[in-house]
């Protein structure tokens, strides 16, 4: 219970001290050698990530032009991501379950038809489309070389689940077309590739004052690629797969 | 002897010490702002006393004036509402009610019946209160204990400036407008006809706050042409000149869901979306997840 707490804080605390390290880093520090020490348990990690995606939703079979493409343009949705993972093999690499939440919206113009449904410009009303990432996914990350051999790099690896839910606004409502709302869930598979870089490395004092301190075993900066199929499995309806980069923080505890 | 004196400085010093205190007010804390269709109200002027110590004189006069301080007594053209008596204010508190008409210059018909005062006609009043308690050595009934309301009692029968109808934004089955109003305007009111229509169609259609900036008119034809004008309100009520006309035509649009469909897109949206492996995938998403994170004992 009180160690639970503990890391419960120490996420927190992570979040800040982490951040705050920066200028540290960026001062020069000195690269040591290993060094043999105590830490605490660890058993959980927590990431927070940024990135853009561009949904596929032009790729759907029997669509005859881009809806995404005609609303919002080619740029893509921000997407901020929040993920817990949990370690069930510590031994050469960890491995564990992940779950992640994330949240992206993208605004554009609504546009006029006329009479014969023909597009003839610009609406004062916006549209916007908002999804709501979740996965659940296995992970495994290969850090023995990091903790044995001092190497700060962390390749890992993602598969799994996802469900993202999606709704679509016009002029600040819920848009709806004849009698079908536009609300609903997507579903599919993800996997993910990325390479973490263990921030210790460059500052192994203050990376142990976090541990004793807060509990924060290690603290990582990192970038990933996904691969996510995300449209019922091939079924025909909106297609929300996405290919995308995402970086972010990543503090283990 | 030489008690006397001294038990002759301590009864003056008591008696100059305390004088009591007297509180005048419309309404508790705020200024009480009235209007012309409040002209058969009565207001109440409220009074509190705290006379510990020392023993009124004389009895309570109240009145409401129009000028900027209360003087010692009533002048010409003031409210002289009824007084209590000396043994009335050690009950501590009190109230008298007035009609609203009987204040000067607000008196029924300036205003061709629409209301109690001239239109165009704000006035500010304060209320005044006053008694006196033996004071000095040897006492005498001639310390004085009074008081004026803040805050004030306001008639405001001025209008509003006029709004200014900025633009009319055509939306889908409705139409937006952008109206502009005064620092004294609270509401803003909307009116609507078809622009063939003749001029006394003109419907309320809808209200929003002055401080809103805008309003949108629901429940439109898309392709016909409407006509749109603005009143402004104050908080009593006070309707302003009317703005100029605009118009606007809604026009039918699609969002990205809209464009999606007529693309042909297969998404049905709602909960039907959910298909019975999306289902088997959902239910193992919320297990798992709950599984995996669940407090270890």
């Amino acid at each position: 219970m009180k160690k639970s707490r503990r890391n419960g804080w120490a996420v927190v605390g992570g979040l800040v001290l982490g951040l705050t390290s920066t200028p540290v880093l960026a001062q020069g520090s000195t690269v040591v050698g290993a060094t043999t020490r105590m830490e605490s348990p660890k058993n959980q990690m927590l990431e927070i990530k940024l990135g853009s995606i561009r949904p596929l939703i032009g790729e759907e079979d029997g669509l005859s032009g881009d809806p995404y493409e005609d609303a919002f343009g080619s740029s893509g949705m921000l997407l901020l991501e929040l993920e817990m993972e949990r370690y069930f093999y510590q031994g050469i690499g960890t491995a564990g379950v992940g779950f992640s939440v994330g949240y992206a919206e993208k605004y554009g113009r609504a546009q006029v038809i006329d009479g014969s449904g023909n597009i003839t410009g610009d609406a004062a009303e916006a549209t916007g489309l908002m999804v709501l990432p979740l996965r659940l996914h296995a992970v495994y990350r290969f850090d023995w070389a990091a903790l044995k051999f001092n190497i700060p790099f962390v390749p890992y690896a993602k598969a799994g689940l996802a469900a993202t839910p999606w709704w679509v606004s016009k002029g600040g409502e819920l848009e709806q077309v004849g009698e079908q709302k536009a609300i609903g869930t997507r579903f599919g598979y993800a996997g993910t590739l990325g390479i973490s870089f263990l921030m210790d490395f460059l500052e192994p004092r203050l990376a142990r004052d976090f541990d004793s301190d807060l509990g924060v075993n290690h603290s990582y900066l990192f970038a990933e690629f996904t691969y996510a199929d995300v449209n019922n499995f091939g079924r025909d309806g909106l297609n929300l797969s996405t290919r995308h980069w995402m970086f972010g923080l990543a503090l283990e505890f | 002897m030489r008690l006397g004196p001294l038990l002759l400085l301590v009864i003056s010093s008591a008696a100059f010490a305390q004088t009591g205190t007297l509180t005048v007010e419309f309404q508790e804390e705020a200024e009480l702002v009235v209007g012309p269709t409040q002209c058969d109200a009565t207001i109440p002027l409220n009074w509190t006393a705290n006379v510990a110590g020392v023993s009124p004189c004389t009895g309570l006069s109240l009145w409401v004036t129009s000028r900027t301080a209360c003087g010692d007594e009533a002048q010409s053209g003031d409210l002289i509402l009824d007084g209590f008596t000396a043994a009335e204010i050690s009950s501590g508190s009190g109230s008298r009610r007035f009609p609203l008409s009987n204040l000067t210059g607000i008196s029924g018909g300036a205003d061709a019946g629409s209301g109690c005062g001239a239109l165009g006609f704000q006035q500010t009043f304060i209320g005044c209160g006053r008694f006196d308690v033996n004071g000095g050595f040897p006492a005498t009934c001639n310390t004085k204990v009074a008081n004026s309301s803040l805050p004030k009692l306001i008639y405001d029968a001025k209008a509003p400036a006029t709004p200014v109808l900025d633009a009319v934004v055509p939306l889908d089955g409705a139409l937006q407008a952008r109206v502009t109003t005064g620092t004294d305007a609270v509401t803003v009111l909307l009116f609507i006809k078809e622009t063939s229509a003749p001029e006394e169609s003109y419907a309320q259609a809808t209200t929003f706050s002055a401080e809103a900036g805008s309003g949108r008119i629901e429940g439109l034809v898309n392709g016909t042409s409407y006509s749109v004008k603005a009143f402004a309100e104050d908080l009593v009520s006070n309707r302003s000149e009317v703005s100029a006309e605009l118009s606007g035509t809604p026009q039918a649009s699609e969002g990205f869901f809209g464009n999606y469909r007529r693309l042909g897109g297969a998404e049905e949206g709602g909960c039907s979306a959910v298909g019975g492996g999306s289902m088997i995938s959902a239910l193992m998403l919320v297990v798992l997840g709950a599984s995996c994170f669940r407090r270890r004992r």
